[in-house]
């Protein structure tokens, strides 16, 4: 698959920095010796959207297609499902036939960056969020995610861990439930500004 | 002399003190987080969107403005000073910025891109008081045929131009397509797509969309990458002043970038990056110091900031004229203008007059408030580049967490944040457009309402589009600019040439 032109870059052109020569120039933080995802994983994320665009498509045919005045909810359902799946399906095809002609010329694929399991840290963070907010309230939840956070991003004494959950808990509730007027769930045990004030 | 006096009852509005102070927070927090590498513009305005919810329609909307050219201009400051685009926009800036701050001028670096940045932010507004009515008067004759046309034109256009593989930016539109079905359909009452889920009846919020795709997937990639905080030179205040020859040098290259960088906005796509290569490639081409070009030429800088800058005033014309927004920047701008209960489009003028001219000014005023206040606060912005990168990751995160909730107090939204962070980080790993999910997602419901009503409209002519003048005029540009630059590249291939229109820069 290309690469597209957003976020953060990296520039490829000659020593002299010009924009019409061939050798890097510097690169964006991050992105050298990154993982990216290998033959097999690409594959099966194709294969999820396929699926995905399989049952929105199943869903958007069950749905009205045409009325008396004219088109109804399922018709640009179908019309832009069955873009997506065509788009897909070539994209498919031409990923096989890459990894066909990889194969037939012996072509060996370079090591690979192993996956940094901080990533699925993070986002286990926010699915934490969602899961225990309602229970403990934005507070206690807030402070346990960010003390989660600093331990796998960094590496910090307990006091100074501890101190970072406190504040940005505390401040984060303030923030948004005094300063800016929005409503942040307490939880059963009452902690939070909403319910302190 | 009306519109005149209209903007001057909109920069009367903006001295109120409310609104001074949010116009001044906006670009303060815009530049911060602009200087922060990885986030961007868009990651931005995505993560400090919900900070508008709570402010009146004014002051939100001055609010998201101030971020907006606040941080195209942050992004400048960590490619002058540590040689790290800040985003995809900074990259050209990085080639002579960064070497002239290597040389120890980067006060003159920075104070020409603020200045070059000012600049064509000042053509921009004027350009948009002069074309803002007839381009509205005009637009007020666009019927559902018109906006069908423009609303494919800015898919099709931006697929085309957004890198990488047509086909995949493509099915990225279809996705975001999707995604902005889910829900009631506004026109039959249908409820769609929402597997039995009560939540989804209203839809998948765009703050969750935004946030996730550019804020979350960003962040996964900056936690993921492990950087370290670079050492930088240090910018005394004195240095900020640029000298005689620098300005001789750098102003009509400023003047050059503002109009280019604004005629470069009014095209879908990625028209800040377009814009700063195109200025750049201007400026080598008929600089008398063409050897300097890539080791520190001064108009290097200046031109291809004041296209970054010119480019985002040009792209407030489709967005506050037409109501479309032709790239991921002005698609969050509107996700804003939509929360604060504001339609752009060509009634905007009209019907919300005292709004219109109020935010035009506040785009004014944010381009002086750059001016004044981030060439003075330059030391703090770089500290802040040695903000604990644990510390700061932790906090950008559970802001996106809780300014997601806010917006409309569901933990459904939180839940599709997480999975737009996936998807935005597995995106960018494969190389495909998030702009193009982002501005499907964000016209889809206009790209429907439009498509079904000139198929009523039609009544079974396919080629009804071309029958009416507007809509015609869009169609063939539409076709023209797909069709050419593959020539134009076919032409060059068979020469054996590099095509005008290839970019060096491998983003993702």
């Amino acid at each position: 698959m290309g690469e597209s032109v957003e976020g953060p870059a990296r520039v490829v052109g000659s020593s002299s920095a010009t924009t019409d020569g061939a050798t890097p120039t510097p690169a964006a933080a991050g992105t050298a010796g990154d993982w990216r995802p290998g033959p097999v994983a690409s594959l099966l994320i194709l294969l999820i959207l396929l699926a995905v665009g399989g049952v929105y498509l199943v869903q958007a045919l069950a749905l009205p297609q045409w009325g008396e005045n004219g088109p109804q909810a399922g018709f640009f359902p179908v019309l832009v499902a069955s873009v997506f799946l065509l788009c897909l399906t070539i994209e498919c095809g031409r990923f096989l036939v890459r990894l066909r002609r990889d194969a037939r010329s012996g072509r060996i694929a370079a090591a690979r960056p192993p996956f940094r399991w901080v990533v699925a840290g993070v986002l286990g963070a926010i699915l934490a969020y969602v899961a225990l907010v309602a229970v403990l309230g934005h507070i206690l939840v807030v402070a346990l995610i960010t003390a989660a956070l600093l331990v796998l991003l960094g590496r910090r004494p307990w006091w100074q861990i501890a101190l970072a959950a406190v504040l940005i808990s505390v401040s984060s509730d303030f923030l948004f439930t005094e300063v800016l007027g929005l409503r942040l769930p307490s939880g059963t045990f009452g902690i939070g500004f909403a319910s302190w004030m | 002399m009306d519109v005149i006096a209209d903007l001057g009852a909109g920069f009367a509005a903006i001295l109120d003190p409310v609104l001074l102070l949010t116009l001044v927070a906006g670009v303060l927090v815009g530049s911060i987080v602009g200087v922060l590498p990885g986030i961007g513009p868009i990651g931005a305005i995505a993560l400090l969107l919900p900070l508008s919810f709570a402010l009146d329609p004014a002051a939100g909307l001055i609010l998201i403005a101030g971020i907006y050219l606040g941080s195209q201009y942050g992004g400048s400051t960590s490619s002058i000073l540590l040689g790290v685009p800040g985003e995809a926009s900074s990259v050209v800036t990085t080639l002579d910025g960064y070497p002239m701050a290597k040389k120890g001028r980067a006060g003159a670096a920075l104070a020409v891109a603020a200045i070059g940045s000012f600049v064509a932010g000042t053509i921009a507004v004027l350009l948009l008081m002069v074309v803002a009515e007839p381009l509205s008067d005009f637009a007020a004759q666009f019927a559902s045929p018109e906006y069908l046309a423009l609303a494919v034109f800015a898919l099709l256009v931006l697929s085309r131009l957004a890198g990488g593989s047509f086909v995949t930016t493509f099915a990225a539109v279809g996705l975001g397509l999707m995604l902005a079905t889910i829900g009631l359909d506004q026109s039959s009452g249908t409820v769609r797509f929402t597997l039995g889920s009560a939540e989804l009846i209203q839809g998948v919020d765009v703050t969750a969309v935004a946030v996730g795709l550019f804020g979350i997937a960003e962040i996964l990639l900056l936690a993921e990458g492990g950087t370290t905080a670079a050492r930088m030179p240090k910018v005394p205040f004195r240095s900020l002043l640029p000298s005689g020859t620098d300005l001789r040098r750098a102003t009509p290259a400023m003047f050059r970038g503002g109009l280019l960088g604004f005629v470069f906005g009014l095209i879908p796509g990625p028209s800040a990056v377009v814009s700063t290569y195109a200025s750049y490639m201007l400026e080598k081409r008929i600089s008398k110091h063409r050897d300097e070009f890539g080791s520190g030429a001064i108009e290097g800088v200046a031109g291809p900031e004041a296209a970054n800058n010119g480019a985002a005033g040009g792209a407030m014309v489709p967005l506050l004229i037409l109501g479309l927004p032709f790239n991921a920047a002005t698609a969050l701008l509107l996700a804003g203008f939509t929360i604060q209960g504001v339609i752009p489009g060509p009634l905007f003028m009209s019907s919300e007059p005292a709004l219109f001219w109020t935010l035009i000014a506040g785009l004014y005023a944010a381009n002086i408030a750059l001016l004044v206040l981030n060439l003075p606060l330059v030391g703090l912005f770089t500290r802040l580049l040695h903000v604990p990168r644990d510390i700061l990751l932790t906090l950008v995160v559970v802001v996106a967490i809780v300014g997601t909730y806010a917006a409309r107090q569901e933990l459904a939204d939180v839940f599709w944040l997480l999975l737009m962070g996936v998807l935005g980080y597995v995106m960018v790993k494969l190389g495909i457009s998030r702009v193009a999910l982002m501005l499907a997602f964000v016209i889809g419901p206009l790209l429907e309402t439009s498509l079904k009503q000139t198929i009523v409209l039609a009544h079974g002519d396919p080629f009804y589009l071309l029958t009416r003048p507007i809509s015609a005029t869009v169609v063939v540009l539409t076709a023209l600019l797909l069709i050419v630059p593959m020539v134009v590249r076919r032409l060059a291939a068979r020469r054996g040439r590099r095509s005008p229109l290839d970019l060096e820069v491998d983003a993702t």
